[in-house]
């Protein structure tokens, strides 16, 4: 009746919005109407008024565009596709390029050798766009590897260039000049123009992709204002909400794509592109016979690129090849990285950086060595939020009751071996923007209970459980859609015991539990948010009464205000906040904003693993800094290589059972 | 066949009181009250009182409808001695019946358990595994959470004041956590703590966790076997013994039934609300009853025929009585053949569905869990090796029970000549 095997899809587990991610590609088609008179009217508030003198042919010549679905969208949103003249450009714009920051990659890498890559799944397709395209996998044939406009310094956090060479802010700060780089091509050596800017837009309109989000991050007026070319390789992007860090939409979305590649773009998309590789602007490439299904994919790595020589592309992505190989099991994969299947693995946790890695034969002789680097990114917030529209949590005695009553501490100690630390605010790690006078409240049973005794449950029940004058429990429910925290819930639970509050655990299937939690239908829910992309902390999104409440009163699902906070004086400061343009004033209501939370008691901050850690073999040459503050995962900058000598000399020492000495390095 | 073929004259008394079912009566009137007392002087809240007390008074009922209406005839008799006869499958019968015993429901705690059994302090006795609770402040600590039973038989030790605590074979419940400074992840099994086979991932004694994950399992497989058999028979005897329309609509039905996917719908049940033993439990009778039908059909269209059952109808006896009086004891071999191997098959399907997430709710003591953090952290053997020795051990004794079972009831007997 039972078989083993295991139920199919399980969907992706991350419950978080995918809020970064964009994709994006480039602009085709000759927009431009002939008789744009009409058009060149509608002068808008936002950008620069721009001359729109160009006809239909020139537009298309200037485009080299023929797609008839791409010029008529082109010519129906003339209002957005603009074109002017490059004597348009504001003369007063100061043009930056980056260069003044440091280099982070180091001149001694060496480009050898094949690296090989666990990935825990085979890709679905090799589309970066449309259904099953949301793979880990993307990360290597896209987000990390494809360059962007511009790409943020990981150590400064300014700007250095990617496809672009240079760039210029409006005063207003809603307007982007871009400059391409005349060099910079796709991998089939197209070079890039603004018209692969253009196209990106008529691609991820269109319902083909069968991507909602897309569809809907790239509507026209919503996010971005209107685009304007100037010459093949200048032009500007507007956007419609000015934002103190403008640059940021330029990182992570709006990539140019390939028009010419996309030639037989139609209904088929899905399928028709599912297994071709895209050409990148990025140094790796797959070839067709690299691709062996369901087993392994290997990159290669352009013998000439482009970026070969900038200041900021040198001396990375140095493995001439990449060998991304599936293992299933994650610790299995652990386990194959042990045998030497696998050049290095992230390490997620701390029993697989002590006993998994740590005590084995390899790490203890040396071959493989663990790093561990503290960066100081915006972590994913682990932590509960108390509906406070459920009876008894409204009262905030027992929210600060249930702050006292719940151990993070203790599991953090226990379940994360006092690796990773308690987050203090719902902020942390947004540098100046996180209020430094916020902790969060220890575990402490005995304070709990006087909480809860001044909101009326003050005796003993035959379990232990605090009941009230009305014999009522406390007694709440923990929503989650992680089955892999339920250790962390379990000590919970049992700590909880010890204040008389008891939690019973609901550990759901993640969109189940997600579900739930957007209907405001939990008591208590342990969720993660993801990181805002922004440098500064959102507060819109979780504490706005928009979030909360719709216009009759009822709960309004579908949002992230999992506390239902729904305060006018709390709104007031948000909306200032979000309009704000000047750091100083965001930072000074984040800080207000933070008091508030932690005297409201609604949210119990969870942990932070203040670090990435990462595991590899010895051949595995890093600069010295090994990696940047602002960096995410070990890899993301692919600036380590492999070196031949050393490679041979482990080889030799695996062989013999030679003792390299083990090492771990820490980076504080 | 059955009881007219007594030889013995009719006892006397009226129907359901005859002087050889007095013992039974008795024993079953002790052990309901036993259990009503325990269940009154319990501190539980209701939710668990009723399914507690609905689970044994059900295992009681059927007890006593076992020992009313099938009380034992020559035949039955003869069956059971050949039973005995056959050791390996007897002593695999008292070994599980004592396993049953000790970790059913309440008996458990006074084996397994956090809570003293008895403590003796300034002169008082308390009996806190099934009494109240007592807050620390009650035995001299200064904390108002649940006594640590443990912490206070070492401090009357070594205060050696008269005060003493008894504490059960294993001091730990399955959900708490022994953490130990400065000590993570799995430990091994350590006589010194008392934890006999260590613990898990997260410091949770697994000689517990197994203890009462028995529990679970057993209850759970009990309970399949009784509702399957239930309906299996009611539906099963229906269709052998009506035939006709009736048999081949529910034939149909059966069949269509059988090729529902039972996994997906576990998924999709698990993914909409939260799995309790009885959600679990419905749901895996659901899929199962089918398998009995075939047999009841076939067997009682064969008895069917009889002259017994003819010279039944003649006398003007009602169906149900027919089905119930005549045929049901002469198919219960089928039955009670079936029962180990539906056991053994509910324990294996409760666990693998633990295993694959979709089982009871953490953190509910489960073999299947506990399996699945054993084979994720094989660096820990004492886990994985602590639940599949558990596994192994049970479905071995219940199998070897099915095996003696199936051979005292077939009336063929293997001998050998000499």
């Amino acid at each position: 009746m039972l078989s083993s095997s295991k139920p199919s899809s399980f969907w992706t587990s991350s419950l978080l919005i995918a809020i970064a991610a964009g994709l994006s590609s480039c602009g085709g088609g000759g927009g431009g109407n002939a008789g744009g008179g009409d058009l060149g009217l509608s002068v808008d508030e936002l950008a620069q008024p721009c001359d729109l003198r160009m006809s239909e042919e020139e537009v298309r010549e200037a485009l080299a565009w023929e797609h008839p679905g791409a010029l008529e969208f082109f010519q129906e949103n003339s209002d957005f596709f603009r074109f002017a003249d490059p004597a348009d450009l504001p003369g007063d714009l100061s043009w930056e390029n980056g260069e003044e920051q440091d280099e982070f990659a180091s001149p001694d890498a060496i480009q050898f050798g094949i690296e090989r890559i666990y990935i825990p799944d085979f890709p679905g397709t090799l589309r970066t766009v449309g259904p099953d395209s949301s793979t880990s996998f993307r990360g290597y044939i896209h987000d990390e590897h494809n360059l962007s406009l511009v790409k943020r310094h990981p150590e400064t956090g300014g700007y250095f260039g990617g496809l672009a060479r240079e760039w210029a802010i409006s005063e207003d700060k809603s307007t982007v000049y871009f400059r391409l780089e005349p060099g910079a091509e796709f991998s089939d050596g197209v070079p890039v123009r603004v018209k692969h800017f253009f196209f990106t837009f008529y691609f991820m309109n269109s319902p083909w992709i069968r991507a909602p989000w897309y569809n809907n991050w790239y509507a026209l007026g919503h996010k971005y204002a209107h685009l304007t070319r100037y010459d093949d390789l200048t032009f500007a992007v507007t956007l419609v909400d000015a934002k103190p860090d403008t640059l940021r939409f330029f990182e992570e979305d709006l990539f140019p794509r390939p028009e010419h590649f996309f030639r037989d773009f139609d209904e088929d998309y899905v399928e028709k592109f599912a297994w071709r590789f895209e050409p990148t602007t990025g140094p790796y490439v797959i070839r067709e016979k690299d691709l062996r299904k369901g087993s392994t994919i290997t990159q290669t790595r352009q013998v000439d690129w482009w970026a070969d020589d900038k200041k900021f592309w040198r001396y990375r992505y140095n493995p001439i090849q990449r060998l991304f190989k599936v293992t299933r099991d994650p610790d299995k994969a652990v386990e194959a990285f042990n045998a030497g299947e696998y050049d290095s693995v992230r390490v997620r946790t701390p029993d697989v950086w002590d006993e998994k890695i740590g005590d084995r034969e390899p790490a203890q002789k040396g071959w493989i060595v663990r790093a561990q680097f503290r960066n100081e990114v915006p972590r994913p917030c682990y932590s509960l939020r108390i509906n406070k529209t459920q009876p008894l949590l409204e009262n905030r005695d027992i929210r600060e009751g249930i702050q006292y009553a719940t151990d993070f501490d203790g599991a953090i100690v226990q379940i994360f071996r006092n690796q990773y630390e308690r987050m203090q605010s719902s902020s942390d790690g947004y540098g100046e923007f996180s209020n430094p006078d916020i902790q969060s409240r220890p575990y402490d049973p005995e304070a709990a209970r006087k909480c809860f005794a001044k909101a009326g449950f003050d005796t003993a029940g035959s379990d232990g459980i605090l009941v009230n004058a009305e014999g009522q429990r406390l007694s709440f429910t923990i929503t989650t859609g992680y089955k892999r925290l339920s250790d962390v819930l379990t000590v919970l639970q049992q700590s909880a015991r010890r204040a008389g509050l008891d939690f019973q655990l609901e550990i759901n299937d993640p969109t189940t539990a997600w579900k739930k939690v957007q209907e405001k239908k939990h008591q208590i829910a342990l969720t993660a948010l993801n990181r805002s992309v922004e440098t500064y902390p959102r507060y819109h999104d979780f504490w706005h009464s928009f979030n909360a409440f719709r216009e009759d009163g009822s709960l309004k699902p579908d949002t992230n205000n999992f506390t239902v906070t729904a305060d006018p004086e709390w709104d007031a400061l948000i909306e200032r906040y979000e309009r704000s343009t000047d750091f100083a004033e965001i930072r000074e209501i984040a800080y207000e904003l933070e008091e508030r939370i932690h005297e409201d008691a609604a949210f119990v901050p969870g942990w932070v693993r203040p670090f990435f850690q990462c595991a590899y073999w010895r051949y595995i040459r890093w600069p010295d800094h090994f990696s940047n503050r602002l960096v995410r995962e070990y890899d993301d900058l692919c600036t380590h290589w492999i070196d031949p000598d050393i490679k041979a000399e482990v080889v030799n020492a695996r062989r013999n059972g030679t003792d390299l000495g083990s090492e771990t390095l820490v980076f504080e | 066949m059955a009881e007219s073929e007594s030889p013995e004259a009719p006892e006397r008394g009226s129907r359901f009181w005859k002087p050889g079912r007095r013992k039974y009566t008795i024993g079953l009137a002790v052990l309901i009250v036993i259990l009503l007392v325990h269940e009154v002087l319990k501190p539980v809240t209701t939710g668990e009182r009723v399914f507690q007390v609905s689970l044994k008074l059900g295992l009681v009922a059927l007890l006593g409808f076992f020992a009313f209406f099938y009380s034992p005839n020559p035949l039955t008799l003869k069956k059971l001695r050949r039973f005995r006869s056959i050791r390996r499958g007897y002593y695999s019968f008292l070994i599980f019946t004592f396993l049953f015993t000790i970790t059913f429901w309440d008996v458990g705690e006074y084996f397994v358990n956090s809570r003293a059994l008895i403590v003796k302090y300034e002169g008082q006795f308390f009996f806190p595994t099934h009494g109240a609770f007592h807050p620390g402040t009650d035995f001299g600590f200064d904390y108002q959470s649940e006594t640590n039973y443990r912490d206070l038989q070492e401090r009357f030790r070594e205060e050696g004041e008269g005060n003493w605590v008894l504490m059960p074979l294993v001091p730990f419940n399955p959900y708490e956590n022994d953490f130990q400074e400065g000590v993570f992840g799995a430990q091994p099994p350590d006589w010194e703590r008392k934890h006999f086979l260590g613990t898990d991932t997260t410091s949770r004694d697994i000689l517990a966790r197994l203890f009462f994950g028995f529990r679970y399992a057993i209850t759970f497989a009990v309970l399949v076997m009784i509702s399957v058999f239930v309906i299996g028979i009611l539906v099963g005897c229906a269709m052998g013994y009506f035939g006709g329309w009736f048999d081949l609509a529910v034939q149909r039905l059966i069949e269509i039934w059988s090729n529902i996917p039972f996994l997906y719908v576990v998924i999709i049940i698990a993914s909409i609300v939260r799995p309790s033993l009885g959600i679990l439990l419905g749901i895996y009778v659901f899929f199962s009853w089918m398998g009995m039908t075939y047999y009841m059909r076939t067997e009682s269209y064969r008895e069917k025929a009889r002259d017994y059952v003819a010279a039944a109808r003649t006398l003007g006896a009602s169906t149900p009585r027919i089905i119930g009086l005549h045929i049901l004891p002469n198919i219960v071999a089928t039955i009670v053949t079936f029962m180990p191997f539906t056991v053994a098959s509910a324990i294996s399907g409760l666990t693998a569905l633990d295993f694959l997430n979709f089982g009871l709710p953490v953190p509910t003591p489960s073999w299947g869990e506990m399996l699945k953090k054993g084979v994720e952290n094989l660096n820990s053997p004492w886990i994985v090796l602590a639940a599949f020795g558990g596994l192994v051990v049970v479905l071995v004794l219940i199998t070897f029970i099915g095996e003696a079972i199936r051979e005292a009831f077939d009336p063929k007997k293997f001998t050998y000549y000499r």
